[in-house]
């Protein structure tokens, strides 16, 4: 049995969201997924969510039970389960091994992995370039050829003050402040942030790579979420990546953990997944952490 | 959708029944805690509020005090202690550990700042010289720890690791802090914010030879429905969070659901409920407790061989921590043997419902032989 990606769909933040809602935006991506899959949710059993920045900074309950009230066919399910997985853009690779490890037993028919993020209060936060979007991905157990075939993660952790963000109370201000007191998020980027990202995730292919016996000349396709901006171009110079391999959803950098399913509903539209004979997804952020997986069709 | 509670566990249970067809089977191998030195007692705590509050918190609860972080403790500190805690009683390396996932609600580093980048996991697995395992951060409320448990669970059973450790810091005390503004009477939406207290837990799940032994079932759904009756965020008017709970309605809503998950856990474990020995729910109050052991045995026909345990008048509700806090205090005290069936009953906001049944075995051999 493997793991094979069964549809995606994506939502952006329009004109009719007077602030772009996290659990509006995934609740929309999982609609859309569930839409392209062509089948009802009625055999969906987990539901991971990946996004790192939602609204109003909600600490609890998770986010998912949440956007699950907001998806219609599952609002009113009661053996979904449902919880939030966070570990920035690497987030969604998790999680999908998380739900492999799942269908593999048979615990889940199908799961749906979920991200998106939005700035909850723009005129506070720093150093936060977030493009609010949402995309949802289903996984289904297939008996076929296509699926997941591995993952891999490593922590460079010297590189660990590289990024950090961070919820602080500012003290308190006088309410006629736009915005008026409370927290703010501040994430601070260091400017080898990219660079090093790059070299990190040249390594990890490297391991991973070698411990499949695989060479990068197997590789037909690379999913590379383009977080931090610059990281690809980077990353396809160190690896010599092939011109036209890559696919990074460079067109909607900033939003972050969503950023890598993106590209994975680029890949599936335009019919690459499927062709590629091997599929390397490449994550990497805050740690800095690289996590990758190979995906055979 | 079906409206029969017990028709929709038959259904969940005529599924098919993986655990006994995977190869491997997991087990609890160790556990550790990290409880702060001070005491905060729930007195001292109401004679904080601003307003003279009209409510017997202590009869009401059942708590007559709570562990509270000093300068110098949060989140990270409490996970980290209660991470080598675990490691002490533990047969295992921190280097055997293949997956580290941290499942704190409150990720407060450095006193009281929110971290949301890198995962806490990372600090955390760093500071034990985990370097190279998996790690991530799964919250799911106060099922946290349960929900870790169950994704270590699925993935030794899947063979993709052997070894894995569930680590929570709940430095919360800033909601009860917080709600001693507000709190007048027993109607206050922040009420249940004063009976939290700080821990951390950390547990070691790991590949079990034996089917018999071990986690012998896992079960956590939520009923999305209710996911707004208890919302936690950033305080408006100072550090710390603030958290809003329709507490009755959350309650009934939480035991009224809870007996379909209950019955899957013993389909799934093959133990009718008069088997089982011991049942840890998460800990609010002790008239929350009272009233579902009394709902369970009237929907069962009867309840575990011990009353549910209790372990809320020194400690309170520790959030994600409850259950091990409870379980560490019982093999600390020789109540439990290694025969001993034990189900932990997770109930937390979102709502969801969580049931853990396992087998005590060496983790109260190892418990004995650290003290």
């Amino acid at each position: 049995m493997r793991t094979r990606i069964e549809s995606v769909g994506r939502a952006r933040a329009t004109a009719r969201f007077r602030r772009a809602s996290s659990i509006q935006l995934a609740a929309d991506a999982a609609i859309a997924a569930l839409d392209a899959s062509g089948r009802d949710a009625a055999d969906i059993d987990l539901l991971v969510n990946v996004g790192v920045y939602r609204d109003q900074n909600i600490c609890e309950p998770a986010l998912a039970p949440l956007i699950q009230r907001r998806i219609a066919p599952l609002a009113h399910r009661k053996d979904v389960f449902s919880f939030d997985l966070n570990n920035g853009t690497c987030g969604l690779i998790n999680a999908f091994q998380v739900a492999d490890a799942y269908l593999r037993t048979g615990s889940a028919r199908r799961a749906m992995v979920l991200a998106s993020d939005v700035d909850p209060n723009p005129r506070r936060s720093t150093g936060l370039a977030l493009q609010a979007s949402g995309v949802a991905v289903v996984v289904a157990a297939g008996d076929g050829r296509e699926g997941f075939l591995g993952f891999h993660s490593e922590t460079f952790s010297k590189h660990a003050n590289l990024l950090e963000s961070r919820l602080d109370w500012l003290g308190p201000r006088p309410r006629w402040i736009p915005g008026g007191a409370g927290h703010a998020i501040a994430m601070r980027t260091m400017e080898a942030y990219a660079e090093r990202c790059a070299e990190c995730s040249a390594t990890s292919i490297a391991h991973f790579l070698e411990n499949r016996s695989l060479g990068i000349d197997d590789i037909d396709l690379v999913l590379a979420a383009d977080a931090p901006a610059g990281f690809v171009r980077r990353l396809t110079a160190l690896c010599g990546l092939r011109e036209g391999s890559v696919v990074s959803g460079e067109e909607t950098a900033g939003a972050h953990t969503a950023l890598p399913g993106l590209a994975l509903e680029s890949a599936l539209k335009s019919g690459r997944l499927r062709e590629a004979r091997h599929t390397l997804f490449v994550t990497a952020g805050a740690g800095i952490t690289v996590s990758l997986a190979l995906y055979g069709s | 959708m079906s409206q029969n509670p017990l028709a929709e566990a038959r259904q969940s249970t005529e599924r098919s029944h993986p655990r006994l067809a995977n190869a491997h089977t997991s087990r609890i191998e160790s556990i550790g805690v990290r409880l702060p030195e001070q005491r905060l007692a729930t007195k001292d705590l109401m004679q904080r509020c601003r307003r003279a509050a009209r409510v017997d918190l202590e009869t009401l609860t059942g708590i007559r005090s709570r562990r509270v972080c000093r300068e110098g403790e949060d989140s990270l500190s409490l996970a980290i202690d209660a991470a080598w805690d675990c490691l002490s009683r533990s047969r295992h390396r921190a280097a055997d550990l293949d997956v580290l996932i941290s499942c704190s609600i409150t990720k407060y580093v450095d006193g009281l700042s929110y971290r949301f980048e890198p995962a806490m996991s990372l600090s955390i697995k760093e500071a034990l010289g985990a370097s190279q395992c998996l790690n991530f951060d799964v919250t799911n409320a106060c099922a946290g720890m349960l929900t870790g448990v169950s994704i270590l669970d699925a993935m030794i059973r899947a063979g993709s690791i052997r070894c894995g450790m569930v680590v929570s810091g709940e430095y919360i005390s800033s909601i009860a802090d917080n709600a001693t503004r507000s709190v007048r009477t027993i109607a206050s939406r922040q009420l249940a914010s004063l009976t939290v207290g700080d821990s951390g837990a950390a547990v070691i799940v790991d590949r079990s030879d034996d089917p018999e032994q071990g986690i012998r079932a896992c079960e956590i759904t939520s009923i999305p429905e209710h996911s707004e009756l208890c919302i936690g965020k950033p305080f408006r008017s100072g550090p710390g969070a603030v958290m809003h709970t329709r507490a009755k309605k959350l309650h009934q809503e939480a035991i009224g659901h809870a007996l379909p998950v209950i019955r899957r856990a013993l389909d799934r474990s093959g133990w009718p409920i008069e088997e089982i020995d011991f049942v840890i729910p998460h800990q609010t109050s002790v008239r929350a407790i009272r009233a579902g052991t009394k709902r369970f045995t009237a929907d069962l026909g009867g309840f575990a061989r011990h009353d549910m345990v209790n372990n809320l008048e020194e400690y309170g509700n520790t959030a994600s921590t409850t259950h091990f806090i409870a379980l560490d205090r019982y093999l600390k005290e020789g109540r439990l043997r290694s025969s001993d069936r034990v189900m932990l009953l997770g109930f937390a906001s979102g709502i969801v419902i969580g049931a853990l049944a396992f087998t005590v075995g060496e983790i109260g051999a190892s418990h004995a032989h650290a003290h």
